[in-house]
């Protein structure tokens, strides 16, 4: 095994090391509890939480900054985040007005994150409230969740959710209400060419074949749909991209944001190979593209593939998705 | 006459101090197929609820085990931090306010608490290699004792102040101690399904998992204090 690394276990610290200091002015970094929070002053708004394991960046400490998230609490590499940096943080960013944990649906990061909400209401903490998230419609229930598995539509949670926080008077049973109905309007589905590597294991987390491709596959290597041959991109993105449209279902004269997210080993040509293919089902679709996003959004290490998500579209979540984010993952 | 707050306190107390003794055997039991930081986990663990322990004095029972359920969970970190907490936490709630909770009730406020651990560990069953597999045969042992009316419901026999004053708990805890050493004892020819030891297949074979004997010290413990 070859990364860019040097022990397993330094891994997160080094990482997260390497973000405070590339981003001095806006990032600040608790290295001991491995929480990222915002360095701008803010007052007087509900503060925005998310955390699970290290090993999908830039999902989450990558999106903490002005118009999305105030902090995030990074876990060991695929593992969640312990109460005590998820209690740390609610303390270390609540502004008075409350804190929303948006929480990605894995049993691990709900327990820590349901059990770091009861230690703050049992010690007279800040008011916590929670949303979960479970867009990937891939499985019913899947080795690490009971239910559907939150995947990369979360980002669009985030930042909805975050540039609302923004706004004067907003308050938490708002945003709480605003995060459940951002999450019940998207839908993702991916797919693995190939395994991703920890670098605790040091070599592949589940076994494909050469000419294999897992649908549905997990954020952290769990099976998916389906196990099948290796197809070229115009079918696969083509079964992905039905299997999401008809979850919803997504239908005719929808508006939709469209967000092609790479697993994190696959080139960017690649993904916007698949962009211009969902691009053309959903012209036939008669579906409205009002935005694309193409990227790593959340990744799974160095896992080759991708997923597609669409989130039904609102005037405010049009307005919302437009809304600027002063984040590190953001190039110019 | 005692009351429960003070058997609960002095119980805690015993744990805590059973548990920071046991470090060395915890470490040496995580160290083949764990990462040899069971013990010092446990033992800052109980060092912090030795901390808050004066604090005990105004709280109810419920409130009591709450506290040192999340204190566990935020010192020691992690799944097990977090199991533990869990078990403290949630028989804490189904205490709740209740100041004479009888032995019916603290074994049910138990139970109440494992199923939450197994859900909350990803459905963890007898068998994976875990507290779970001590816990689960001295909780049931413990339902064992008071379903089959051989002992009365009443924590105290009768208030009378005597060295059989704990008797009905006693016997109780007594058949939990047995029955967790049993399942402990099981865990050494398990192979680990949760947890680190669970990346490591057939090499968790052969040694005791350490979470199961942390549940085996607590209940020794406890009877150890009942008996005074």
């Amino acid at each position: 095994m070859k990364k860019i690394i040097n022990k397993s276990e330094e891994v997160v610290a080094e990482m997260l090391k390497g973000l405070a200091l590339s981003r001095p002015d806006s990032i600040g970094l608790i290295p001991e509890k491995r929480i990222v929070y915002r360095k701008d002053p803010y007052l007087n708004k509900v503060a925005i939480i998310s955390g699970s394991g290290s090993g999908h960046e830039p999902d989450q400490a990558f999106y903490v900054g002005k118009g999305m998230l105030d902090a995030a609490c990074a876990g060991p590499v695929f593992a969640a985040p312990t109460l005590d940096a998820i209690v740390d943080s609610a303390k270390l960013v609540d502004r008075g007005r409350g804190v929303l944990f948006l929480v990605k649906n894995y049993t691990g990061d709900r327990a820590n994150f349901e059990m770091a909400s009861e230690m703050l209401e049992f010690e007279g903490g800040p008011v916590v409230d929670t949303v979960i998230i479970n867009d990937d419609v891939a499985v019913k229930d899947s080795t690490f969740t009971a239910g559907r598995r939150g995947v990369a539509g979360a980002i669009f949670v985030y930042k909805i959710i975050g540039a609302k926080s923004e706004e004067e008077g907003v308050n938490l049973p708002q945003l709480k209400k605003l995060a459940m109905e951002v999450n019940e309007n998207i839908r993702t589905m991916g797919f693995a060419l190939k395994s991703c590597t920890t670098p605790a294991k040091g070599s592949p987390t589940f076994d494909l074949g050469e000419d294999e491709i897992e649908l549905g596959v997990g954020l952290h290597g769990e099976p998916g749909r389906q196990r099948t041959k290796y197809k070229p991109a115009n079918e696969v993105i083509k079964i992905i991209t039905d299997s999401v449209i008809e979850d919803l279902p997504f239908i005719c004269g929808d508006e939709v944001a469209l967000m092609i997210n790479g697993l994190g080993g696959t080139p960017i040509g690649e993904l916007y190979i698949a962009a211009g293919i969902v691009h053309e089902i959903l012209k036939n679709r008669k579906l409205k593209v009002f935005r694309t996003y193409v990227n790593n959004f959340c990744t799974s290490l160095d896992m080759e593939g991708c997923s597609v998500s669409l989130l039904r579209l609102n005037e405010e979540f049009k307005r919302l998705l437009l809304a600027p984010a002063d984040i590190p993952v953001k190039y110019f | 006459m005692a009351n429960q707050k003070d058997t609960l306190i002095s119980i805690i107390e015993s744990i805590s101090k059973r548990l920071i003794e046991a470090e060395k055997t915890l470490t040496d039991l995580d160290s083949p197929a764990g990462d040899a930081d069971c013990g010092s986990g446990i033992r800052r663990g109980f060092e912090a609820v030795i901390k808050t322990i004066p604090e005990f004095g105004q709280m109810e029972l419920g409130d009591i085990l709450k506290k040192v359920g999340f204190t566990l969970a935020y010192t020691i970190g992690g799944t097990s931090g977090a199991m533990l907490g869990t078990g403290f936490i949630e028989t804490g709630k189904s205490i709740g306010d209740k100041k004479e909770p009888d032995a019916r009730d603290w074994v049910m406020a138990l139970e109440n608490a494992l199923a939450v651990i197994k859900r909350r560990g990803g459905n963890t069953q007898i068998g994976d290699k875990t507290l779970v597999d001590s816990l689960e045969p001295a909780i049931m042992a413990m339902k064992n004792i008071i379903d089959s009316d051989k002992v009365s419901n009443s924590f105290f026999q009768s208030g009378i102040e005597s060295s059989n004053r704990h008797l009905n708990m006693f016997s109780v805890i007594e058949a939990a101690v047995a029955a967790a050493k049993a399942g402990s004892e099981q865990t050494v020819e398990m192979i680990a399904r949760k947890g680190r030891a669970s990346y490591l297949g057939e090499r968790s074979r052969g040694h005791r998992d350490p979470g199961s004997l942390v549940i085996v010290i607590m209940f020794e413990a406890a009877l150890e204090s009942l008996k005074k």
